[in-house]
């Protein structure tokens, strides 16, 4: 009996080897299981018998050839019986030989064998075959044996078949693909139960046979060659071809087959509490499975207790048949169970094998020229690291020398910080913000995760943690941007120099100069995210004898680096799931996995995203735009429709004029070379789209620039903050950078493959002349990329040297003043102290700020807060604090300072170098003039006052709203989400050290 | 690229051509975007505004604290010394005079120069053991000079007032130029008269605090409704303690009347417009032109007299109507009618005023600034000209003469009903000699020479609860007059209430480093 389906692949092959067979069965009947044959088709044909030597005379026989329709077979077995009951067997058939159309006789004496032994033993209630892969050679199982629930084939699934497991005879169970089937058999066990599905009916076939008190033979020396289509993913579940290069997974169907197997294999008393234990199990393999870089298999894993339940109505039946047919308790058939010793000693052989499967066997000549290959590689990198370290330690030698001291990193675009490691997580998971007023509800800002990490490094110093994250950005980002172009090309030179031009790009956009840690966070992991991204489907070059393939655990890798770039630039989300849905059209393959690398980042995101659009029509929806660093309207520009090329004017700090191609006309020669090199390196990035063996990679790339180039255009246009003088534009810097990531990229991919040919020995030239065209050649190809290192030498020289020396802007500094000590230990007395600064910048300007920290804290920013002021909308505090201290500024004025105690400050604490200083002095005198202030403690940074008018004990601001926000459930939910995320695919992403593989960088 | 690339057979031609059109296609898609997002600027409307104009809050607060600003006497652009003696410009025999004085519960006031010597060099107002108003009288040859009037509360009846004076028979500034002190402000705005050849107007901003700020000026014509190029640019920075000045005849020329606002970044500034007229050799005087208050529907002009020469310039910025009226004992006569464009100045030449005439009263449908020149003939074709400026009531004003002038005071009622103030005169001691009730009928106006008052009297307060009452004092000088020469001046009055000062308050995290 051969069951047939829409794949029709194999059937050829199996119908060649059945008629080929020394024995002929009498009926052969072909079972089509896609009912679409109506009439069953009937044949015949006679077998002569050849003149075999020493036989005597056979007479001829007929062998009829039968074709019937099935329609609605829900397994292998369920196929034959329907068959069966189609065709009209001869009431003389003894025995069903079934095959599935993927199953042929190894050779021609199968059946013979089979026959033969059924002969000499007659009380075999089922005889199987030893089954081998289709090749004929690898062992797939002789026979399994019961283990705990479940069968042991205690074969390795692909030795090769050197008649170890020959001396098998009986056995638990066998495959029931080319099984010998008595009637008998079928008759006495009411036959195979199909619910089981076709990976495990023949077990339960077997265990009711065993248990019954049947015995089931393995016949070794009969040999089935089985493709197992299903099994192996070559073949769909509706029975449909699948191409035998992207095999899918049958994980589930295996996995249920397993489940269904082991709960009728137990009382149904039992099934309860075995369930709830498989629970926790499948939680636990998951993880394991999650380890093993096998996400589809986990979450397989996990679903599978909650397909118990739906099937437990139906197990009870199978169970029962189970349970009534058997007679004979397991323990009475030791033969038959395997041993644990004997497991344990199948795992080890197991994991041996799967070990030798994944390594490329590479020979001593290959191996060497890999490893020096290594070592160049990563000399290369690390020198081009130290450089960079070295450049930016000796341009801002002082200030890291000031920060080891204590201070912290403060510029033009950066608040310091003088919070603690506790205070600093609390701003980072709590929504809210402590900068308006005295405290508002506003999504906590996302960097300060990065912060906090880096805190982690630095033994919670948040300070040093500031110093860390800006020197640190220097090696990392080299290293980052190297590994992505080795994505595009081998040669070490272009890399090197690419990856020093990337760094350079850090100081010609001036981030190092105005300490804009949130961009240099962005510089550092953005190439390391899209390297990873493109390791993980498989399509970079390596080395020459290794093979690229796809790596879930990169996959993993990517989504944890994309993670600080959102975090630190919440704009770069939008362009980045556009550039996703973009390389989902042009990766071939394994775009599943592309799908999961933005999830870990939405979800750290998710406040802030929640907030953005739950308050959008009050304009919440811009906080998205902002980042961490301060907005100016000198460096982010008023909201203005502007092209591209102006806005990488702006980006680089050169400043021109509004109107078409103003940009030729920079001020100095140094700003129109370094914008002259940005157009000659975006005129190489676009010879990089006529390239033929980088189609799909530059296009991929160019559609990068493109997005990044449109996120800069909005961001120019949208308003993210009010600054005295009027709305702040959103800063360009992300777009620009994600922009210039594209170019970059596509310069490499001009650099050509560059791989290193790898030839083991040296040949002689077939042809004189062949090799002199080689050579010429290939030394036009080694100038050209010479050429190409040289130019991006320069560029990364000039950009640099423009960034340190031309560029103007300020440096970054240390802040180590403050409040005094008094007010600082005021502070830390009681989360809910706060003290308000005063800074009078002439009479009639005055500006404040509430004090929770030392120093005007990083950890109090929040885009959301401003996105709300230049809405229009301030918290009631904020506003009553202004009212207050311009009254404060004009005359003495003891409502004011009541007020302000009302508030829920402790002191005020009044700057002296803010401006003008009879201002300063007026101020002060008002305020001492003031009822119920009283003057601590003056130096030349600033003078403070202590308010007297309520208790110490009972002073301090409401908490009640951060208390509320802080104990809410959706808060809990984020963190809890996000950690158990983050942690999963950190699991995945964690290096496996068993495994000796030669996949390089 | 990797090496899933096809090193495997090739694939048909068809598959391969299909390749080559996807990836012509693909790059001319990119390529195309790539250089529309380059050199476009596409929706240009489609740019974020911001519902705030500045991070900053404003707060209006009283203070207790007050400036003035008192501008140095009169003096001309430029007094180059080329070309032949007859042509050349001189001030000739210019002499000014000063008074400052403090009404009500005052702590301190004093006067200091507007200099490197601010902080040390200052006179304090003294006041007699009876008198509660503090004085002090002095000049402002050498320079201009900066009130500082400390207050212990704040209230109507509670102020400061000063003026300054300067004259001239021979040169080319000949006649009476006055002015009141000048409270520093973030902005001003003043309505000049015309800048055609001739005329000078001499913008002078002073800064009186500690910090330098810069200043942005804008300018609104009489030809059309947009904002004038000013040729000098329209910025200008002031030093601390220091002077700057523009000639904005020079920087707006052409226009029969100007409009000009400016705002200062910083700190409050003080500002005051010289406008000299000259007809080739002839003087056709000079005055001080003050910032104007508020636009409204209504304005007062007193101290306009029979044969003044009368323009009244008026500005909107929405287009109205106007009609002005002479108001004299009687009440009001329409003198003329007609409409204001918005952004444009509208110049009413009113000819010369009829008898009665006492002042000139504008009304207009849409809130307006409005200023007058009055004029007079002297002599060989000198003429004197004054510029009056809008008088507000107040609960309580007063004005200050200086030594040396004579002064005729006008009280305008604009109100539909009587009304009834009460007027104090002091002397130069700041003992109260007089005192007078005057009740004025609906929309009329009276006159009252300061001779015919008790005493010597050289400062008046007056008290109107119901500040339905503008009013002035037109000045002129015995020697002006002896020397044949005409010389008028006008001296609006200064309101003594609470005042109120903007401050803005910003939130800044970065102040404490």
């Amino acid at each position: 009996m051969i069951t047939v389906e829409e794949d029709l692949r194999f059937l050829p092959d199996t119908i060649r080897a059945v008629l080929g067979q020394t024995v002929l069965p009498g009926v052969i009947v072909v079972i089509d299981c896609t009912g679409r044959t109506d009439r069953p088709l009937a044949s015949s044909f006679t077998v002569e018998p050849a003149h075999a030597h020493g036989a005597q005379g056979r007479r001829a026989d007929t062998v009829s050839v039968r074709l019937v329709g099935v329609k609605g077979a829900r397994s292998f077995s369920d196929a034959v019986a329907k068959g069966m009951r189609r065709v009209d067997l001869d009431p003389g058939t003894k025995a069903l030989w079934t095959l599935h159309d993927d199953s042929r006789p190894a050779h021609e004496t199968c059946l013979e064998t089979l026959l033969e032994r059924w002969r000499y033993t007659p009380t075999a209630s089922l005889l199987g075959a030893k089954q081998v892969d289709w090749g004929g050679g690898n062992l797939h199982d002789v026979g399994t044996y019961a283990g705990r629930h479940r069968l042991e084939s205690l074969v390795v699934d692909g030795e090769p078949d050197q008649e170890q497991y020959d001396g098998r005879r009986d056995v638990f169970a066998v495959s029931l693909a080319g099984a010998l089937v008595p009637l008998a058999t079928l008759d006495s066990l009411g036959g195979v139960d199909p619910w089981f599905g076709t990976f495990a009916e023949s077990g339960d076939f077997c265990r009711r046979i065993c248990l019954s008190g049947g015995r089931v033979v393995v016949v070794p020396e009969a040999e089935i060659a089985h493709r197992r289509a299903r099994y192996e993913g070559v073949r769909s579940r509706s029975g449909e071809p699948i191409d035998e290069d992207a095999p899918a997974s049958a994980a589930m169907a295996v996995l249920e087959a397993r489940q269904r197997y082991y709960y009728t294999d137990i009382r149904m008393g039992w099934w309860p509490l075995l369930w709830v234990l498989r629970l926790l199990r499948a939680v636990v393999m998951a993880l394991s499975r999650l380890s093993r870089k096998q996400p589809y298999v986990a979450l397989c894993e996990l679903l599978m207790p909650w397909r118990a339940l739906a099937m437990f109505p139906t197990a009870v039946r199978a169970r029962r048949i189970v349970g009534r047919q058997s007679k004979v308790p397991l323990s009475r058939l030791s033969v038959l169970v395997a041993s644990r010793q004997q497991i344990a000693r199948w795992r080890d052989r197991m994991q041996a094998f799967r070990d030798q499967q994944g390594s490329v066997v590479l020979d001593p000549l290959a191996k060497a020229h890999l490893r020096r290959r290594l070592l160049r590689r990563w000399i290369c990198a690390a020198a081009a690291a130290v450089l960079a370290l070295a450049v930016v330690l000796a341009t801002y030698w002082d200030v890291c020398r000031a920060a080891l001291s204590g201070g912290s990193l403060t510029g033009a675009s950066m608040l310091p910080t003088d919070a603690g490691f506790l205070r600093l997580l609390e701003a980072a998971t709590t929504s809210w913000t402590l900068g308006a007023g005295t405290g508002a509800v506003a999504p906590p800002t996302p960097w300060l995760l990065v912060l906090a990490a880096a805190s982690v490094l630095t033994l919670g110093n948040v300070a040093a943690a500031t110093v860390l994250v800006f020197v640190s950005s220097a090696p990392l980002g080299v290293l980052s941007f190297w590994a992505l172009a080795g994505v595009f090309t081998r040669s070490d030179a272009v890399r090197v120099t690419c990856a020093l031009l990337w760094f350079s790009l850090s100081f010609a956009f001036g981030l190092y100069g105005s300490a804009n840690l949130a961009m240099l966070t962005v510089m550092t992991f953005l190439p390391a995210a899209f390297a990873f991204a493109f390791r993980a489907v498989g399509m970079y070059h390596t080395e020459e004898p290794v093979r690229p393939h796809h790596s879930v655990q990169a996959a993993a890798l990517s989504a944890l680096c994309f993670i600080p770039v959102v975090a630190a630039e919440p704009q770069l989300l939008l362009p980045l799931v556009a550039t996703f849905l973009a390389f989902l059209l042009f990766v071939r393959r394994h775009r599943a996995t592309l799908l999961l690398i933005p999830l870990p980042s939405a979800l750290v995101l998710a406040p802030t995203l929640v907030n953005a659009v739950h308050h959008a029509p009050e304009g919440a929806w811009r906080q998205l735009f902002g980042d961490v660093a301060v907005p100016t309207s000198e460096t982010n520009g008023v909201p203005a429709a502007l092209g591209l090329a102006d806005l990488a004017a702006r980006a680089f700090g050169v400043d021109v004029g509004s109107g078409w191609l103003s940009w030729l006309r920079a001020p100095q020669v140094v700003s129109f070379l370094v914008l002259a090199m940005l157009a000659v390196l975006t005129v190489l990035a676009v010879v990089s789209l006529f390239l033929p063996f980088a189609l799909r990679v530059s296009r991929m790339m160019w559609v990068t620039t493109v997005c990044g180039g449109i996120l800069c255009l909005a961001s120019a246009r949208i308003v993210v903050g009010v600054d005295a003088d009027g709305a702040v534009a959103g800063s360009v810097l992300p777009g620009m950078a994600m922009a210039l990531l594209g170019v970059l990229s596509c310069v490499c991919l001009v650099a050509g493959g560059a791989i290193r040919r790898f030839v083991a020995l040296r040949r002689p030239a077939a042809r004189p002349g062949d090799e002199e065209d080689v050579d010429v050649r290939s030394t036009v190809v080694a100038v050209a990329r010479a050429l190409l290192v040289v130019l991006l030498a320069a560029a990364a020289c000039l950009w640099a040297g423009y960034g340190i020396a031309g560029r103007g802007d300020g440096r970054p500094g240390v802040a180590d003043g403050g409040l005094p000590m008094v007010a600082v230990d005021y502070l830390e007395q009681s989360p809910d102290h706060r003290i308000l600064a005063l800074s009078a910048e002439s009479g009639s300007r005055i500006s404040y700020a509430s004090m929770s920290t030392g120093r005007g804290d990083v950890i109090e920013v929040s885009t959301a807060q401003r996105a709300q002021v230049a809405s229009g909308q301030r918290p009631a505090s904020d506003e009553a604090i202004a009212s207050a201290a311009s009254r404060l500024l004009a005359n003495a004025d003891s409502q004011a300072v009541a007020d302000i105690a009302a508030l829920g400050f402790g002191g005020i604490y009044v700057v002296a170098d803010g401006g003008s200083e009879n201002a300063v002095s007026q101020l002060m005198a008002n305020i001492t003039a003031s009822n119920g202030t009283q003057s601590v403690v003056s130096n030349a940074s600033g003078t403070y006052f202590r308010l007297t008018l309520v208790d110490t004990l009972t002073q301090g601001v409401d908490l009640n709203g951060q208390q509320a926000v802080s104990a809410s459930p959706w808060r809990y939910a984020w963190l809890w989400c996000a950690g158990i995320v983050t942690a999963l695919y950190c699991i995945v992403a964690l290096p496996r050290t068993h495994r000796y593989n030669q996949e390089e960088a | 690229m990797s090496a899933d690339e096809p090193r495997k057979s090739l694939p048909r031609a068809r598959g391969r051509a299909w390749r080559v059109v996807l990836g012509l296609i693909s790059m001319l898609v990119i390529v195309a975007v790539f250089a529309a997002a380059l050199f476009l600027r596409p929706f240009a409307s489609l740019v974020d505004r911001a519902a705030v104009g500045s991070s900053a809050v404003t707060n209006e607060v009283s203070t207790e604290q007050l400036q003035a600003y008192c501008p140095s006497r009169m003096d001309l652009v430029d007094t180059e010394a080329y070309g032949d003696s007859e042509f050349q410009v001189s001030t000739g025999n210019v002499a000014s005079s000063a008074r400052y004085a403090a009404f009500g519960s005052v702590y301190r006031a004093q006067v200091s120069p507007l200099g490197p010597d601010y902080a040390t060099d200052s006179e304090t107002l003294a006041d007699q053991e009876d008198g509660d108003v503090l004085t002090l009288a002095g000049d402002v040859d050498d320079g201009a000079r900066v009130m500082d009037t400390r207050l212990l509360a704040s209230e109507n009846g509670t102020g400061s007032a000063a003026s300054v004076v300067s004259w001239a028979t021979e040169g080319d500034i000949q006649g009476l130029s006055a002015s009141t002190c000048v409270v520093p402000s973030l902005e001003h705005a003043f309505l000049l008269t015309d800048t055609q050849s001739g005329v000078t107007q001499q913008l002078i901003v002073a800064n009186p605090t500690d910090r330098a700020t810069a200043i942005t000026i804008q300018a609104w014509g009489t030809a059309d409704g947009e904002r004038l190029a000013l040729s000098t640019g329209n910025t200008m920075t002031v030093d601390a303690y220091g002077e700057a000045s523009v000639d904005l005849g020079a920087a707006a020329s052409g226009q029969d009347g100007v409009y000009v606002t400016l705002s200062s970044d910083e700190t409050p500034v003080a500002a005051v417009v010289r406008t000299v007229r000259m007809d080739g050799l002839t003087a056709r005087g000079s005055d001080y032109a003050l910032p104007v208050d508020a636009a409204s529907r209504g304005a007062m002009l007193p101290g306009v007299r029979e044969g003044d020469e009368t323009a009244v310039e008026v500005f909107g910025e929405s287009d109205g109507d106007v009609t002005v009226y002479w108001v004299g004992e009687d009440g009001l006569t329409q003198a003329a009618q007609g409409t204001v464009s918005a952004n444009r100045v509208a110049v009413f030449d009113l000819q010369t005023a009829p008898e009665g005439v006492r002042g000139v009263f504008v009304d207009a449908s849409t809130p307006v600034a409005a200023g007058a020149r009055i004029q007079r003939s002297g002599g060989d074709g000198q003429a004197d000209f004054a510029l009056v400026r809008a008088a507000e009531p107040a609960a309580s004003s007063a004005v200050v003469l200086p030594d040396g002038v004579d002064g005729e005071l006008t009280l305008m009622n604009d109100s539909s009903a009587s009304a009834r103030v009460t007027l104090h005169a002091y002397d130069a001691d700041g003992v109260e000699v007089d005192e007078r009730t005057v009740t004025l009928d609906a929309r009329s106006a009276q006159s009252l020479a300061v001779a015919d008052l008790e005493g010597e009297a050289r400062m008046l307060t007056l008290d109107d609860e119901d500040a339905a009452v503008g009013w002035g004092v037109r000045l002129s000088h015995p020697d002006v007059d002896d020397a044949g020469l005409a010389g008028i001046a006008y001296l609006g009055a200064t309101a003594l209430t609470p005042v109120r000062e903007t401050v803005s308050a910003r939130n800044d995290q970065s102040i404490v480093r």
